[in-house]
């Protein structure tokens, strides 16, 4: 793998047939990259398929990816994407599929994990939050980026295993965000990330950007929800230790049926508690009503380290 | 009704189906405290302990099962993808042995690919909970925080649909209240009819019909019936919502989701006309399940259209 180490920026480069927007930027090269992404021929099924699920089969080193509206990505040896996309798929759809799970599948046969989890750095040090789709990251994430916070990732972190005392991982700064999002984190929407109509999230630009792609895993945020009526229930625990964690860790990853195919389990559970071990969990609760926002995200923003990005 | 069949192949899902507002996390809640049979109420925020539980349009599950993010999609791809997402869950529930309850809002439709939503090749039976739809309206409202005037609209439109991309829910397609109504009376597999007000009035002789017809153990022990239906008596409910907090409710919910649990609210909020738009609409459905259709005397004693706000998750497709 070419790029590796604290002192690069990406743990693979990549070359592409289409335009893949600022998402990858770091990770773009015109000649000579690792990944090569490039329309192909893309099979129905995978032969002798040890692991599927409705849209994806896992078979050795590739990974088949079949939308049922025309859309299909095969992922082999962590070295290529092919794609084939038929009627009415246009090249921002494409992107933005492309860069979801054959993305996340390519990262994974290249030994990387994903984590569910939007990021803030100070410097090179990483604080990131966790929760399922719709659980509010990116909106934190933009909030915090608007208030001076270096915005580290959106949605995905990508961590090397642990070699070392410390967590080396990857995020790019590709914000998404829908109507009602960027109104409460007080940003700007910018493109669209699909043309369809009735489909309304735009991309954003942080404010405030990390100039870093590599960065240093420090303390991971699990967001929970808690009820808008019983105030007590809010606020941010204390460290989780141990099995604890390493459970938070878990149902952090991203694809993670996928990830347990591709990685395999044991190798997952051996990763997770070195991170357990080394990175700081705590789940922070708090209500999802709007009006509780800014409160809330005073409160975590009291959590995260004082130093700015750049200041490091 | 016949009830259910044995447990036997993929058939593992039981359909807890309602029209939003109509008793639907009562009938789970029940059932919990029915399946724990614990000398404690089960509590509100961990029913999912007691009554193995799926959700039918949780972006989460859509997530982990289907190998892809719902905020990529569409709401008619993901509608596309959701069968695939209720066998896979039967599959796994099979493996096991066990029994999954599947609370629904939608319609039983087809998905925007003309695919059944609701396979019925995985499906035990359903528990349909169903209220009388001015109760339905008023409590909509106030649970969306619409006015009665356009909560009423929703239950009239055939294109109404609940919840948008940004919530942690997927897009749900309710049709007006008869429509809903009859889809899930008009069914390939066994549907119970469980009325919120049967249960409001005998709580532990519905719970025991629900137990049979679900070939439950214990459906005969009085005893646990009854203590079932106090543990889950609105009182309680709302007792542990004030302490505990609920976390199902929508996150725009400014009043308590436990907020009245009464039958009739509608004769001290709802106008004659607004009335009578309702009973105009659904007179049929009302008929057939029992509800007099006919305009009740003491209607129109109000006139106003009290709660009024933007209302985010709830609409109409065009």
């Amino acid at each position: 793998m070419s790029g590796k180490g604290a002192g690069s920026q990406v743990p693979f480069t990549v070359q592409a047939d289409l335009d893949l927007g600022t998402f990858a930027e770091p990770w773009l090269r015109t000649r000579g990259a690792d990944v090569r992404i490039g329309r192909g021929a893309v099979p129905d099924a995978l032969s002798g398929a040890e692991h599927e699920g409705p849209v994806w089969q896992c078979a050795g080193d590739r990974v088949l990816i079949r939308f049922p509206w025309n859309l299909a990505f095969l992922v082999e040896g962590g070295r290529r994407i092919s794609y084939e996309a038929k009627n009415g798929i246009d090249d921002l759809d494409l992107r933005l599929f492309l860069l979801n799970t054959p993305w996340l599948a390519l990262a994974m046969q290249r030994g990387l994990l994903p984590l569910h989890a939007s990021a803030v750095a100070h410097g090179r040090e990483v604080q990131a939050f966790t929760a399922p789709s719709g659980g509010g990251k990116s909106t934190l994430a933009a909030a915090l980026s608007a208030r001076g916070h270096a915005l580290f990732a959106d949605d995905v972190l990508l961590l090397e295993p642990v070699r070392s005392d410390e967590v080396l991982c990857y995020g790019y700064k590709d914000l998404k965000l829908w109507r009602e999002g960027a109104a409460l984190a007080g940003v700007r929407r910018g493109g669209r990330c699909r043309t369809a109509e009735n489909y309304d999230k735009r991309y954003v630009e942080a404010p405030q950007r990390s100039p870093h792609s590599c960065g240093l895993l420090r303390t991971l945020y699990v967001l929970q929800r808690a009820s808008s009526r019983v105030e007590d229930a809010a606020g941010l625990t204390d460290e989780l230790k141990g099995a604890l964690a390493t459970a938070r860790l878990f149902r952090s990853i991203q694809r993670r049926r996928l990830a347990t195919a591709v990685l395999g389990a044991g190798r997952i559970a051996e990763w997770l508690a070195c991170l357990a071990r080394l990175v700081s969990v705590r789940i922070f609760r708090r209500p999802m009503a709007d009006d509780h926002f800014d409160l809330h995200l005073e409160r975590i923003a009291a959590a995260l380290p004082r130093e700015r990005a750049g200041a490091a | 009704m016949t009830a259910i069949q044995d447990r036997r192949g993929l058939r593992r899902i039981v359909w807890i189906a309602s029209y939003p507002k109509s008793g639907n996390t009562w009938v789970r809640i029940l059932l919990a405290n029915f399946l724990a049979n614990s000398e404690a109420p089960v509590p509100i925020n961990k029913i999912h302990r007691h009554l193995p539980s799926m959700g039918s349009s949780s972006r989460r599950d859509f997530e982990l099962e289907i190998g892809a993010s719902a905020a990529e999609c569409t709401d008619e791809e993901a509608d596309m993808l959701l069968p695939s997402l209720y066998r896979r869950r039967a599959a796994k529930a099979a493996k096991v042995g066990k029994t999954l309850f599947c609370k629904v809002h939608d319609a039983c439709r087809k998905t925007s690919a003309g695919d059944p939503l609701i396979p019925e090749e995985i499906t035990l039976g359903a528990l349909y909970v169903l209220r009388h739809p001015l109760d339905v309206a008023v409590s909509y409202a106030f649970y969306c925080n619409l006015g009665f005037s356009e909560s009423i609209a929703h239950l009239n439109d055939p294109r109404t649909v609940l919840a948008g991309l940004p919530d942690s829910q997927l897009l749900r397609i309710l049709f007006d209240w008869s429509g809903h109504v009859r889809s899930w009376t008009d069914t390939p597999f066994p549907v119970l009819v469980v009325r919120y007000e049967d249960l409001l009035a005998d709580a532990p002789g519905q719970l025991g019909r629900m137990a049979r017809f679900l070939r439950l153990e214990g459906s005969g022990d009085e005893g646990r019936l009854r203590r079932a239906a106090a543990f889950s008596s609105f009182a309680r409910l709302r007792e542990a919502e004030d302490r505990e907090g609920f976390k199902e409710g929508w996150r725009g919910l400014k009043q308590p989701f436990f907020r009245c649990g009464e039958s009739g609210a509608w004769r001290r909020h709802l106008s004659a006309e607004q009335v009578r738009s309702v009973l105009d609409a659904h007179a049929e459905t009302m008929a057939a399940f029992g509800y007099d259709p006919a305009l009740p005397e003491g209607a129109g004693q109000n006139d106003a259209d009290g709660v009024v706000s933007a209302q985010q998750s709830s609409g109409r497709r065009s």
